[in-house]
C-alpha cells in the first residue's frame, strides 16, 4: 500500500522528490489508514458484539447513543479517556505504564503485513507468516508486565495465565500454519493468496482433510491467542475478578480493549487469506487481472465479508461457551492440539505428494472436503434456524408478541 | 503499626504461619463470585490451593437477636431478609413454628397458596443458583435467560401478594392474599412455557462438554461427609442421600401431590460432585412444575386466613419447624416463656451456614477456579450464612 | 423407631442421666453429654447421623444447649436438651461426633459465651474479632459505639413530635 501512496506523493506533492523523505511520509500515511482502520473496526465490533450478545440473551443491548447505538462506542471511549489514571500504590511505575503499550504494538505490527485486497497491503514482505508469529509474541509480553506490575495478585494470576496460555498456543497455531506455507511455497502473504483460488473447492482449507483439520486447530489456537472464550482465562471474571487489567483504569484500560477487539479482525484475517481464500473473486483466477481498483475493491469486499463471518462465528462462540479451567487449556494444548497439528502437517503433505493439485484425484479430494465443509454449515445454520422458530413460537404464545424484529428496527 | 495489626489479624485467621511457596491471596469481600459479601483467604501454591478459610460475619444483622425485641406477628418481615431468593419458605416455616406452638389451625385453602407460592419460589431460587453457577464457570447467556424466567415468577408473585423479592406472604395462621382470578391460568401458562425451557438450558449449558467437564469428579462429597457436615437440601441429595423434608416429614399439603425426589447418580462422573448438584437443581425444577400443576388443580375454595387474636401469646413451650427450602432444610427453633408477646428466643438453622462450613475441608488441592464453582454448587447465599 | 423406645434405648444404656421431658426431648446430664452423643451417632438403631440444628437458650440461671437430631435412614428425631450454669457454661466439644458442630459450636459460643472444652478452632465466626459481649444473653446491653462508630442514630419521629410545628 505504501507504495500506491509513494506515488500519489510524488505526484501532488513535488516537494517530496527525495526517495527516503517519501518513503516516510507513505510509511506514515499507511500507518495512519491502518490506525483509523483498526481502531474504527475495533469501536464499530465492540458495539457489533454486545448487540450481538444482547440478541442471544434475549436482552435489548446498547441502543441509546445514536441511531440503534452505534456511537455508543464514542461514548464508552470518552467517558474511560476521561476517568482518571490510576496507579496502585506499590505498582511499578513504569512498567505499568507501558505495559499496555508494549500489548498495542503487539496487535498494531500485524497490520503491517495484513492485506486486505489484491495491492492493498502496508508491506508485502517475504517472511509475512513468520514476522505475524513474532510480533503476537509482544502481546504476551504486554500483558505479563501489566499482570506483574501492578502489585495485586489476582492481575498476577492473569498475566501468568496469559503467558502459559498464548506461548503454549503459538505452537499448534505456528505447526498449522506451516501446512500452509507448504502448499504455497512462500511465507508471504499476498503469495499465499495467490497460491489459491476464488471457488470454496480451491481454498486451502479443502485442499484435503488434513488442512480442514489444521485451520480447525490454527482457528482454535488463535481463539485461545486473543484470549477469547472459552479460553478467556487470563481475565476470567469470576475467578480472577478482570486478571491482568484488574487494576488499570482510564486510557490505558482503552489500550488494552481496543487491542482485544482489534484482534478479532487479526485472527479472522489471518484465517481468511492462509485458508479460506483471501480476497480472490471467484472464476478470477490470474494475478493479473487484479489490476483495475474496481477489481480491487471487489476483493477488498469478498475479504472482509469473509472476516466478518469469521468474527461473528468468534462472537457467537464467546456467548455461548463456559471457560476451561487451566489444566485442562493446558492438556487441551499439548495432548490434542500439537500433536494434531503434526499429523495434520504430515497428511497434508503426503497429499500433496501423492496427488498434484490440478489432478483429478485432487480435484475430487478437495471438492470431497468442500462438501464436508458445507455440509457442516449447512448444519450450523439449519440449528440456527430449528432453535429460532421453537423458541419464537414459545415467546409468541406466553406474550402475544413477535420475537422477530428487522435487523434496522431492533429495539 | 497497621501491618503489625494485620498481620496479627492473619495470624489469628489461618492460625499458621504461611510456610515458604504459599501465597496469601484475599477473595473477597468484594469478589464476583463470592455469591454476597463474603471473604476467603485462600493459602495457594500458585493457583493450587491448599487451603481456603472462609471469614463470614459481614451480613450478620443479628436476626435472632431482633426477634427477641419484636412480636411475633411483627418478625415476618425479617424473616424475608434471611435468605432473599428463597423468602417464601423462610415465612412458611416461621409461621408454621408459631401456629406450631399457639395451636392455630391454618385453613387447606391458604396451605394451597403456602405450596403454590414455595414452588414458584423454589423454581426462582434454583433459577438463580444454577444460572449464577453457569455464569461463574464462564457462560454467562444462560444466567441471563434464566433471569428473564425469573421475572415472569417475580410479575407472578407480585400479583399474588404485592412484592416481588421480600414477599412477606405468609401470615400467623393463613396467608396475607387470595389468588387473584386470573393468576392459575397465568401461571400454568408460564408453566407450559417454562418446561419447554429447561430442556433449551439443558442443550446450552447442562450437556455442554466443557461444562461438564469442568464440575465432572471437581470436589465430590461423600454421603457420610455430606450428613456430617450437616449438608441438607439438594446438596444432601446430590450426595445420594434420600432425604427430603416434603416427602420425609410430610408439613403443610405435599403429603397430597405426586412428585420425585431427585437424588444424584454420579450423572458424569462420581457421586456428590459439583456436577451432580447443578443437575439436581436442574431436575427439582421439573418437579417443582409438578407439584404446581397438581397444586393448582386441586386448589380448594375457603377461608385463607383462621381467626387468629391480635397479640399473640403462645404457651409456655418451645417447637422446631422445618420446611425443605431451596437451599434445604430451613428450620425455626422458637422458644416462647407464656407471658410475654415476643418470642423468648428464636433460633434459625439455614442451609448456607452448613454449607459454607464444609468448603474449607473441600478446598484442599483444588484450583481457584473450581473454589468458584464449589462455591457455586453449593449455592451459598451470604445472608442466610450469617443472618 | 418411635420415641419411646428411643428413650428406652438410651436409658438402657445411660441410665438415670437421661430423662424424658416433652414429648420427642430428653434431658441429659451435661458431663455425660459427648458418651451420648457418640452413642446416638453409632447405635444402629439410633442412628442419628444428621445433627441439624445445635441451639443455645438463656433461662434464668441456666443456659440451655439445645442438640436437634435427625436420622436419615430411620426417618426418626430427637431432641436433647443439656442445663449449663449460666455463671461458668462449660461443655465438652461435640465436633469429634458430628462436624457441624464446629461451626454450631463457634456461633453459640460467641454469642452466649458458653465454652465448648475442646474446639478445634475457637476463633469468633458471626462477630468481629474484637467484640466483647454476649448478645444473645438476655442482660446484654448493646455498645453504643463501634471503634467510634455510633450504633444510634437521631429519631426522626420523635424531634417532629416534640419540636414546635413550623
Amino acid at each position: 500500500m505504501w507504495k500506491l501512496t509513494q506515488e500519489f506523493i510524488h505526484k501532488f506533492i513535488p516537494a517530496f522528490e527525495h526517495a527516503w523523505l517519501a518513503y516516510i511520509a507513505g510509511a506514515l500515511v499507511a500507518a495512519l489508514a491502518l490506525l483509523a482502520f483498526a481502531s474504527l473496526f475495533a469501536g464499530l465490533a465492540s458495539y457489533v458484539e454486545r448487540r450481538i450478545a444482547g440478541r442471544i440473551m434475549s436482552r435489548v443491548g446498547p441502543n441509546r447513543v445514536g441511531p440503534q447505538g452505534l456511537f455508543q462506542f464514542v461514548a464508552d471511549g470518552l467517558k474511560l479517556v476521561m476517568k482518571e489514571d490510576l496507579v496502585p500504590a506499590g505498582a511499578d511505575p513504569i512498567l505499568f505504564r507501558i505495559a499496555p503499550y508494549f500489548v498495542f504494538a503487539g496487535m498494531f505490527g500485524t497490520f503491517v503485513v495484513l492485506p486486505f485486497g489484491a495491492h492493498l497491503v502496508a508491506a508485502d514482505l517475504d517472511v509475512g507468516i513468520f514476522y505475524l508469529m513474532a510480533i503476537t509474541s509482544f502481546v504476551v509480553l504486554g500483558i505479563m508486565l501489566g499482570g506483574w506490575s501492578s502489585n495485586s495478585k489476582w492481575s498476577l494470576f492473569g498475566g501468568l495465565r496469559s503467558a502459559a496460555q498464548i506461548i503454549s498456543y503459538e505452537i499448534p497455531a505456528g505447526i498449522a500454519l506451516l501446512s500452509v506455507a507448504i502448499f504455497a511455497g512462500t511465507l508471504s502473504t499476498q503469495g499465499i493468496i495467490n497460491a489459491q483460488g476464488g471457488l470454496p473447492w480451491d481454498w486451502f482449507a479443502f485442499h484435503s482433510p488434513f488442512s480442514l483439520v489444521a485451520f480447525v486447530i490454527y482457528f482454535i489456537a488463535a481463539l485461545a491467542e486473543g484470549n477469547r472464550t472459552p479460553f478467556d482465562l487470563p481475565e476470567a471474571e469470576s475467578e480472577l475478578v478482570a486478571g491482568y487489567c484488574t487494576e488499570y483504569s482510564g486510557f490505558r484500560f482503552v489500550v488494552f480493549f481496543f487491542a482485544e477487539w482489534a484482534n478479532l479482525w487479526i485472527m479472522s484475517a489471518i484465517s481468511v487469506l492462509c485458508f479460506l481464500g483471501g480476497w480472490k473473486i471467484p472464476f478470477v483466477n490470474a494475478p493479473e487481472a487484479y489490476s483495475g481498483w474496481l477489481w480491487i475493491l471487489l476483493g477488498f469486499v469478498i475479504f472482509s465479508v469473509k472476516t466478518l463471518a469469521l468474527v461473528t462465528v468468534v462472537m457467537q462462540l464467546r456467548w455461548t461457551l463456559p471457560r476451561f479451567r487451566l489444566d485442562q487449556m493446558m492438556n487441551l494444548c499439548w495432548k490434542y492440539l500439537i500433536p494434531g497439528a503434526f499429523a495434520a502437517l504430515l497428511g497434508t503433505m503426503t497429499v500433496m505428494a501423492l496427488f498434484s493439485w490440478d489432478s483429478p484425484a485432487g480435484i475430487a479430494i478437495r471438492f470431497c472436503t468442500f462438501l464436508v465443509g458445507a455440509l457442516v454449515v449447512l448444519y450450523y445454520i439449519w440449528r440456527i434456524v430449528a432453535n429460532y422458530r421453537a423458541d419464537s413460537a414459545n415467546y409468541k404464545k406466553l406474550t402475544g408478541q413477535s420475537m422477530w424484529y428487522p435487523p434496522w428496527r431492533l429495539p | 503499626m497497621i501491618k503489625q495489626e494485620l498481620k496479627n489479624i492473619d495470624e489469628l485467621r489461618i492460625l499458621r504461619e504461611p510456610v515458604e511457596g504459599e501465597m496469601l491471596v484475599n477473595m473477597g469481600p468484594q469478589h464476583p463470585s463470592t455469591h454476597g459479601v463474603l471473604n476467603f483467604l485462600l493459602v495457594t501454591d500458585g493457583e493450587v490451593m491448599h487451603r481456603a478459610v472462609p471469614h463470614i460475619g459481614y451480613l450478620h444483622r443479628g436476626i435472632e437477636k431482633l426477634a427477641e425485641q419484636t412480636e411475633y406477628a411483627g418478625f415476618m418481615p425479617f424473616t424475608d431478609r434471611i435468605d432473599y431468593l428463597a423468602a417464601m419458605a423462610a415465612n412458611q416455616a416461621y409461621a408454621m413454628a408459631v401456629e406450631k406452638l399457639a395451636g392455630y389451625v391454618v385453613p387447606e385453602r391458604a396451605e394451597f397458596l403456602r405450596v403454590i407460592a414455595c414452588e414458584l419460589n423454589r423454581i426462582a431460587s434454583h433459577l438463580v443458583a444454577t444460572g449464577s453457577m453457569a455464569m461463574d464457570i464462564g457462560a454467562v447467556t444462560p444466567f441471563i435467560h434464566w433471569i428473564r424466567e425469573r421475572e415472569y415468577i417475580n410479575e407472578i408473585t407480585e400479583e399474588l401478594c404485592g412484592s416481588r423479592l421480600t414477599y412477606n406472604y405468609c401470615r400467623i395462621g393463613g396467608v396475607s392474599h387470595d389468588l387473584p382470578a386470573t393468576l392459575a391460568g397465568k401461571i400454568l401458562l408460564w408453566l407450559d412455557h417454562f418446561e419447554p425451557i429447561i430442556d433449551e438450558f439443558d442443550r446450552l449449558i447442562t450437556h455442554n462438554e466443557i461444562f461438564v467437564h469442568r464440575l465432572a469428579d471437581v470436589c465430590a462429597i461423600s454421603a457420610q461427609n455430606a450428613t456430617g457436615y450437616g449438608l441438607v437440601g439438594p446438596n444432601l441429595r446430590a450426595s445420594g442421600v434420600d432425604w427430603d423434608l416434603r416427602r420425609d416429614k410430610p408439613y403443610s399439603v405435599y403429603d397430597r401431590f405426586d412428585f420425585n425426589i431427585v437424588l444424584g447418580k454420579g450423572f458424569r462422573g462420581a457421586v456428590g460432585d459439583s456436577y451432580d448438584r447443578f443437575v439436581v437443581r436442574v431436575l427439582e425444577m421439573r418437579e417443582s412444575c409438578k407439584i404446581l400443576r397438581q397444586a393448582l388443580v386441586a386448589l380448594p375454595a375457603g377461608e385463607i386466613r383462621s381467626k387468629v387474636p391480635r397479640v399473640i401469646k403462645p404457651p409456655v413451650g418451645e417447637t422446631y419447624a422445618a420446611v425443605e427450602a431451596p437451599r434445604g432444610e430451613l428450620g425455626y427453633y422458637v422458644v416462647s416463656d407464656g407471658v410475654s408477646s415476643k418470642p423468648y428466643r428464636v433460633k434459625i438453622r439455614t442451609g448456607s451456614f452448613t454449607a459454607m462450613s464444609i468448603i474449607e475441608s473441600l478446598s484442599k488441592g483444588v484450583m481457584i477456579a473450581d473454589l468458584v464453582a464449589i462455591i457455586g454448587s453449593l449455592d451459598v447465599v451470604a445472608p442466610e450464612v450469617d443472618r | 423407631m418411635n420415641f419411646e423406645d428411643i428413650v428406652k434405648t438410651l436409658k438402657a444404656e445411660f441410665g438415670e442421666t437421661v430423662k424424658e421431658a416433652a414429648p420427642g426431648t430428653v434431658v441429659a446430664d451435661p458431663g455425660e453429654i459427648e458418651k451420648i452423643a457418640l452413642f446416638c451417632r453409632d447405635n444402629p438403631l439410633l442412628d442419628f447421623k444428621a445433627l441439624i440444628a445445635l441451639s443455645g437458650v438463656d433461662h434464668p440461671g441456666r443456659i440451655e444447649i439445645v442438640l436437634h437430631l435427625a436420622s436419615y435412614g430411620k426417618k426418626h428425631f430427637l431432641v436433647i436438651k443439656t442445663a449449663l450454669d449460666r455463671n461458668k457454661p462449660e461443655i465438652s466439644t461435640l465436633e469429634n461426633v458430628w462436624k457441624t458442630a464446629n461451626w454450631h459450636e463457634r456461633e453459640c459460643a460467641e454469642l452466649l459465651g458458653v465454652l465448648f472444652k475442646g474446639h478445634s478452632d475457637p476463633r469468633k465466626l458471626l462477630l468481629p474479632d474484637d467484640w466483647l459481649g454476649y448478645p444473645l444473653r438476655k442482660d446484654y446491653v448493646p455498645p453504643t459505639e463501634y471503634h467510634g462508630i455510633s450504633h444510634s442514630r437521631h429519631n426522626p419521629v420523635e424531634k417532629k413530635r416534640g419540636a414546635p410545628p413550623s
